[in-house]
């Protein structure tokens, strides 16, 4: 119940991070190894899709706040999409739509970083 | 040794039958009187005399003293003084006019001379055979001292066989009982166990001795044969008694020759015996640690010392096997060594020889390419031995030991070691195991200090007054919790309640919860709005927190005497505000969410910008209701998330009660939820009743 999986894939001058299952404390670690591992290649675009993510918490919302300096100061963004309802309630309690675009489909985000 | 009553009167007897027979001889002799009936009956008596004495001299018997050269040493003092006697006594006689052959005595002192050499040799014949049940039933063993009665038995038979003399029939049946009984003296070469453990000094020792003895009792033996003027007394004396003398004297010949030849043949294997005897000493020893001792350290160089000791190798010392969970990789650490150093072997890398140990168990390095096979091309020795440490299926390490000659170590030194690793293994791992739960118990003692500490920061009573009542409830879910709930009166009137979460969990969350305590006692004073607090807040936090932690706040400021209350909220769960609704007696419930980003996700600018307040007037029966998301996130065992709604629609149903009533009725229901499941989150709610 409490997997938890990252894929990611190039489309275009952007990384689509797809996420599955459950993201929280435990899982949380998961997903900053693959976000250093885009730093480390200088992949700074990236559009992360929410659709298969059930379920996050706060130590999930975390990881997105830890990279997001570094992906701006590089030009780059994490752009937000595809979120389920409960989901998105997480992150719009919080003020996430203040810091970062969220779209409601993965295609949206792509075009955005690809009309620059 | 205390002479009793009993043995006095065995003493007394023995002395009266003497002295009768002293008088019968001296009438013998005196009238010449050669009767074989009357010698026979004769020849009982004396068996009784000397039945008695031994019977007496029981007394005398040692306590058994295990020791088998001091019982040696025993007896070549009184085989000493037995040979002593009977070649002295002899040559009295002989002195005394007296002739070897048919032995008679001719004159009155001559009679007492006779009987006191009997008596003498029959004393010293007694102390001997005593003395030898000693060393015989040393190590006893049920068969040997059957064996030793039976030889005593057909003696005893052969002598009272003699009583008889004429008769050509008991004289075979007599000479039967010799056989058998020199045959039964042979025997005892199977039973010379007591040779086996002595030492190999012992073993010299005890070669000297047995030859001594051999000596002394084959000369005693021969000097009593008829042929000589002693046994000739003895025979005139008391046939039965020199014919037990005879085999006696035999025994002690044949088992003093054998003693010795068996010796000789354990010479050679003493040095294997007294290894082996040493390595079980060692085994007993590392036992006796490993059922003491506690200190990993300790018993890892009591192992690594013993080892050293039992095969005499150059080197001995111990890895041991280090995992990192986190990142499953593994790491060796040389943690005792004996004759050796860290320093010396830190220049090599085991690395070959580990992975050898752990595919094939032991690894035996003994010639010079097998070394560079090893990589150990320039180890300072020509054998190296090692075994894998392992306890309960677990691999904790590796035991080496290294000897400076090829070819080192035999098979008997290689299973040794592997018995020694066996046992040290489970030591090792049971120190280590107790020196993890002892740290266990004080990180243990450490959380609940923080437990205690934390509960201190937490508000015992929330203010009320006659307009409003307030109640709340707070538990963590583990040991330390990441909520926060406080109030502060910022003047006359006006009241700050406050309600918070903490991004993640554990110490780290803890400790800006403790922080958060401070920001809002310092600032709530201070600030002249909820914007304005929250605006200073989100700076103090900005400038501590890391980057992937943030706090939820919201922050209500109530006027206590107008009910007016004033809401900024920063990224936290929503207030709840469940009023009375017209005269149908209805509950409305709405929810108090003005804008605004949690603490530490944005610069002050932006925060600014996007925060929003919300202003509203309680009224007679409104209920306000701060939480944290610990209870809507709680789950029944089904999985299913208690969730807002059935908060909400909670609150509207307990919303006539008064805020402790209220607390009540959320406990129950959360447990009648959750039924028992554990909590993931912590759980904090506030209740605040405008009357």
């Amino acid at each position: 119940m409490n997997e938890f999986k990252v894929l990611t894939r190039d489309s275009g001058n952007a990384v689509i991070m797809e996420l599955h299952g459950f993201l929280d404390a435990h899982t949380a670690p998961d997903l900053e190894k693959t976000f250093s591992e885009l730093m480390a290649k200088g992949k700074y675009n990236i559009v992360v899709n929410f659709n298969s993510l059930s379920y996050i918490s706060s130590a999930g919302l975390g990881v997105f706040m830890a990279y997001i300096d570094e992906v701006r100061n590089n030009r780059g963004d994490i752009k937000l999409a595809g979120m389920q309802q409960k989901v998105f309630n997480v992150f719009d309690l919080l003020g996430f739509p203040f810091l970062y675009e969220i779209y409601k489909d993965q295609d949206e985000a792509l075009k955005k970083f690809n009309n620059i | 040794m205390r002479l009793n009553f009993r043995n006095s009167l065995y003493f007394v007897a023995a002395g009266s039958i003497a002295t009768l027979l002293l008088v019968y001889d001296w009438i013998r002799i005196s009238i010449n009187l050669e009767d074989p009936v009357l010698n026979g009956f004769r020849s009982l008596f004396t068996i009784a005399a000397f039945a008695f004495l031994y019977a007496a001299m029981r007394i005398f018997r040692t306590k058994k003293s295990a020791k088998p050269l001091e019982i040696l040493r025993k007896l070549v003092a009184y085989g000493f003084f037995s040979a002593a006697i009977i070649s002295t006594w002899g040559i009295m006689l002989e002195n005394r006019g007296a002739s070897s052959g048919n032995f008679m005595p001719s004159n009155i002192m001559q009679l007492l001379a006779t009987t006191a050499f009997a008596f003498g040799i029959a004393a010293f014949v007694i102390f001997l055979l005593m003395t030898m049940s000693d060393i015989i039933y040393i190590k006893p063993d049920r068969k040997v001292r059957r064996r030793f009665e039976l030889f005593i038995i057909f003696a005893l038979a052969a002598s009272f066989l003699s009583v008889f003399d004429g008769s050509s029939f008991l004289s075979v049946l007599r000479d039967i009982a010799f056989g058998v009984s020199v045959f039964i003296a042979l025997l005892h070469i199977v039973s010379m166990n007591w040779i086996v453990f002595l030492t190999k000094k012992e073993k010299y020792k005890s070669l000297v001795h047995s030859f001594v003895l051999m000596v002394l009792f084959g000369y005693s033996y021969a000097s009593i044969g008829p042929a000589n003027l002693a046994g000739g007394v003895l025979g005139f004396y008391s046939p039965p008694m020199s014919e037990f003398a005879k085999i006696a004297f035999l025994f002690l010949t044949i088992y003093f020759s054998l003693a010795f030849i068996v010796t000789i043949f354990h010479i050679p294997t003493s040095g294997v015996f007294e290894k082996k005897k040493r390595e079980l000493d060692s085994y007993q020893n590392l036992s006796k640690v490993i059922t003491n001792v506690m200190d990993t350290s300790e018993v890892l160089n009591n192992t690594v010392a013993v080892v050293g000791a039992v095969t005499q190798a150059n080197k001995v010392w111990i890895e041991l096997r280090y995992e990192d969970d986190g990142t499953s990789t593994e790491e060796y650490r040389i943690s005792a060594t004996h004759r050796t150093s860290q320093y010396e072997l830190s220049t090599f890398d085991f690395g070959e020889v580990r992975k050898a140990v752990r595919s094939e168990k032991r690894v035996i390095v003994q010639d010079a390419d097998e070394f560079v096979k090893f990589n150990l091309k320039n180890f300072p020795a020509k054998s190296l031995l090692a075994v894998p440490l392992t306890a309960h299926d677990d691999y904790i390490g590796v035991l080496y030991a290294a000897h400076e000659m090829p070819y080192a170590f035999d098979d008997e030194e290689i299973s040794t070691v592997s018995a020694f690793a066996d046992t040290a293994a489970v030591a090792i791992q049971n120190s280590l195991l107790f020196t993890k739960s002892i740290e266990n118990e004080r990180l243990q003692h450490e959380l609940r200090i923080a437990h205690e500490m934390q509960l201190k920061l937490l508000p015992t009573s929330l203010p009320s007054s006659d307009r409003f009542e307030t109640d709340f409830l707070s538990f963590p879910a583990f040991e330390v919790g990441s909520d926060y709930i406080d109030c502060s009166r910022i003047d006359g009137r006006r009241y700050a309640f406050v309600v918070g979460d903490v991004s993640g969990k554990g110490t780290s969350a803890a400790f800006y919860m403790a922080y958060m305590k401070g920001v809002f006692q310092s600032l709530s004073a201070s600030a002249r709005s909820p914007l304005e607090f929250m605006m200073a807040a989100n700076e103090a936090v900005g400038s501590t927190l890391q980057k992937n932690f943030f706090i939820t706040l919201i922050y209500v400021m109530l006027d206590g005497e107008t009910g007016e209350a004033s809401v900024v909220r920063a990224g936290h769960t929503p207030g709840v505000l469940i009023s009375p609704d017209g005269e149908a007696g209805e509950m409305n419930c709405r929810l108090i969410r003005p804008a605004g980003a949690g603490l530490g996700l944005e610069q002050s600018d932006d925060f600014g910008r996007h925060l929003g307040e919300e202003k509203f007037v309680l009224r007679h029966n409104d209920t306000l209701v701060l939480y944290t998301d610990g209870i809507t996130d709680q789950r029944n065992p089904g999985g299913e998330d208690f969730g807002e709604q059935r908060f909400y629609d909670l609150l509207k149903e307990l919303s006539d009660g008064s805020p402790t009533e209220i607390k009540g009725g959320i406990i129950r229901a959360l447990a009648e939820f959750s039924q028992g499941t554990d909590a993931v989150d912590d759980t904090t709610v506030l209740i605040l009743k405008w009357r």
